[in-house]
């Protein structure tokens, strides 16, 4: 990869103590993010893909600040995001965004709309209450609201509107990058789409990047660029979109791909179900921290570590077996 | 279709709630059935009446609603007329329930032991200790739960979301009803899990004959579990017919819709996904005409105006204006 990526992680980590006993003694650390790389280009969407419990919203968190990480380091414009602090990390916010699952939850409810988003406005561009006003009626148009709604509080709103409010508001800064997480999630299919849709629009129109975080591989399939799967804390696989659900090679990326449901008429894949369910991430399994639930572990897996290794241009697998 | 082969059979239900606001008709006018050892699958947006159908079939409704229907049988017993005492014996031993979230729905504060044993000691009255012990571990040793002597033992917040899952349907199950509802049983789940309870599900429907009614707004668990499709729009059924052709050939555009808007399944990668503008309408102020009417992108003059009658179309009945000319009408 020699080109110039927008964001580059390296190596990060984010470990959260256990606190414990009388005294709260670190008892134990929960490796969230485990040694995790990879980049993400301007105008690029990466998919984040993993079971709940993976890492991967803390992944997500980490880039915009919103978790400390514990090392590592993640370069977004030649400097390093995680030494930023006072007034520089206040700047970075007009560049990195995140939308966050539940619009129910992020949005203040004794807000209106108007307030909401001209917070943002005169907080991190000093605009004036007026000036900031004007904007939001066009930013709400953006994301395809009429503009009067500004005048509403967020539970006024269906689930839809309220992640479109939520996606204005990120839109606000015109940011170069959003992390989405599981941003769609929440949504029933025909709402899912448009905002879906919305999404891949802005993508076009204003050159954003994504870090598009989702358990719902049809969704990360349809959207993404490229996708990273993380199991447990780690990266297991990283290929492009369509390299990765044509040839998956690691047996975890394997088994989440047979497990998304198919409409009957289209070729059903074989099946493969994993049992049992993933591991604390307070006591990752020695060796590949997939063995305990992968259908091919042999003796090597259960005391080796895998190391992360390019199996075909840009296609890259953590896995002894591939 | 044999009249013994129904177990559930439903006609014309309606249930309407009195609120301040006015009389909210959640489910109007809603008929199905279900057989024996069958899987149907009511499908539709949040808030288009499903839920509210399966509680009124439940009798777990408050007071405020009024529940009719021209008949209402579950085995061919008349169950509009029970009384609270009989419908919470049916409950459970006949028919019972998983729900979506079972963090919410499993007892926070009880070990799983007794919540399981609750069910055995309602429908066995004078059950040993033993025995209910026996046949729990039984049970879970059934839904796939490693260790049940150990898992009896624990409280539901110590179990991952699949096990508590796993627990659900363990006690949806311990005295074997006819039928059992699964009200959106995978939603919280994550795909490889998601893909364990599929399985399952129809490994006990298999063993046991179970019907199962499940609800849903995925259609890729629908076409995994299913024989039949009931599709629910705004209080009414809006399409019905066996799996495969509802998929492929969806009559209704709300279910054409539904199945589009799904990435992956049918369009491009990358492509745009066809959407439902607007919303499932409130219920206080459901619109004239076909209820779809203000979203679909075919709607007609007569649409606004006039309420569809249902047309049978092959194996498919469905209530739609554009299907007028192509099959039978129902009367």
């Amino acid at each position: 990869m020699t080109h110039d990526p927008l964001i580059d992680i390296q190596d990060l980590q984010v470990h959260f103590p256990i606190k414990g006993g009388l005294l709260r003694r670190t008892a134990g650390v929960v490796k969230a993010v485990d040694h995790v790389s990879f980049q993400i280009d301007k105008n690029e969407t990466v998919g984040l893909v993993g079971e709940s419990g993976c890492g991967k919203s803390t992944v997500g968190r980490a880039i915009v600040r919103l978790n400390e990480a514990t090392g590592g380091k993640i370069l977004y414009q030649d400097q390093d995001i995680l030494s930023l602090r006072g007034e520089a990390l206040r700047k970075l916010r007009h560049n990195l965004q995140i939308v966050f699952q539940d619009p129910y939850s992020s949005l203040n409810p004794r807000y209106t709309v108007k307030r909401l988003i001209a917070e943002v406005l005169t907080v991190q561009k000093g605009y004036s209450t007026s000036e900031a006003y004007k904007r939001v009626g066009e930013l709400l148009e953006r994301v395809g609201l009429n503009p009067i709604y500004a005048e509403r509080y967020p539970h006024e709103f269906s689930g839809g509107q309220r992640q479109r409010v939520a996606i204005a508001k990120a839109l606000a800064l015109e940011p170069e990058f959003i992390v989405c997480d599981e941003a769609v999630s929440a949504l029933d299919v025909s709402i899912q789409s448009q905002i879906i849709n919305l999404l891949t629009d802005l993508k076009e129109k204003y050159g954003i990047a994504y870090l598009f975080i989702s358990h719902a591989l049809n969704v990360i399939e349809h959207i993404s660029d490229r996708v990273v799967v993380m199991y447990l804390g780690s990266v297991m696989e990283l290929s492009e979109t369509e390299e990765l659900f044509l040839h998956p090679l690691h047996p975890y990326t394997r088994a989440l791909i047979s497990a998304i449901p198919m409409l009957s008429g289209r070729e059903q894949r074989e099946r493969i179900v994993l049992k049992g369910d993933v591991p604390s991430a307070a006591n990752v399994p020695p060796g590949c921290r997939f063995h305990t639930r992968c259908p091919y572990a042999c003796d090597r897996c259960r005391t080796e570590q895998p190391a992360m290794r390019q199996a075909a241009p840009g296609h890259y697998v953590a896995c002894h077996q591939v | 279709m044999e009249k013994q082969d129904v177990l559930l059979n439903v006609q014309n239900l309606r249930t309407w709630f009195n609120t301040p606001e006015g009389v909210v008709k959640s489910v109007n006018g809603v008929s199905f059935h279900v057989d024996r050892g069958e899987t149907l699958a009511l499908v539709g947006e949040s808030g288009c009446g499903k839920t509210v159908t399966t509680l009124s079939l439940m009798k777990l409704l408050g007071k405020n609603s009024v529940v009719t229907a021209d008949e209402l049988t579950l085995n061919g017993r008349d169950i509009r007329a029970l009384s609270k005492e009989e419908a919470r014996k049916i409950r459970g031993k006949e028919i019972s329930m998983i729900f979506q979230e079972p963090m919410t729905s499993l007892n926070p504060v009880y070990r799983i032991q007794r919540q399981l044993g609750e069910m055995l000691r309602i429908h066995n009255p004078g059950i040993s200790r033993t025995e209910v012990h026996r046949r729990s571990v039984d049970i879970l040793r059934k839904v796939g739960v490693p260790n049940p002597d150990e898992r009896l033992k624990v409280f539901p917040h110590q179990l991952s979301g699949g096990l508590r899952q796993r627990v659900m349907i363990a006690i949806a199950l311990a005295s074997n009803p006819a039928m059992v509802i699964a009200d959106e049983p995978t939603t919280a789940l994550d795909v490889t899990i998601q893909a364990q309870v599929i399985d399952l599900l129809k490994e006990l429907q298999r063993d046991f004959n179970t019907s199962i009614l499940l609800i849903t707004h995925d259609f890729g668990v629908v076409s995994q579990l299913a024989n039949r499709v009931a599709v629910m729009y705004a209080g009414k059924i809006v399409e019905e017919g066996p799996l495969k052709d509802v998929i492929e050939r969806p009559l209704h555009p709300y279910t054409e819709l539904l199945i589009l808007s799904i990435p992956g399944i049918k369009v491009k990668k990358g492509g745009r996904l066809r959407t439902i503008e607007g919303q499932v309408p409130n219920p206080l102020y459901f619109p004239e005409g076909c209820r779809f009417h203000p979203r679909c992108p075919s709607a007609c003059d007569r649409c606004h105006r006039e309420e569809p009658p249902q047309i049978t179309i092959g194996g498919q009945t469905v209530s739609c204006w554009l299907r007028a000319e192509e099959g039978q009408y129902d009367t």
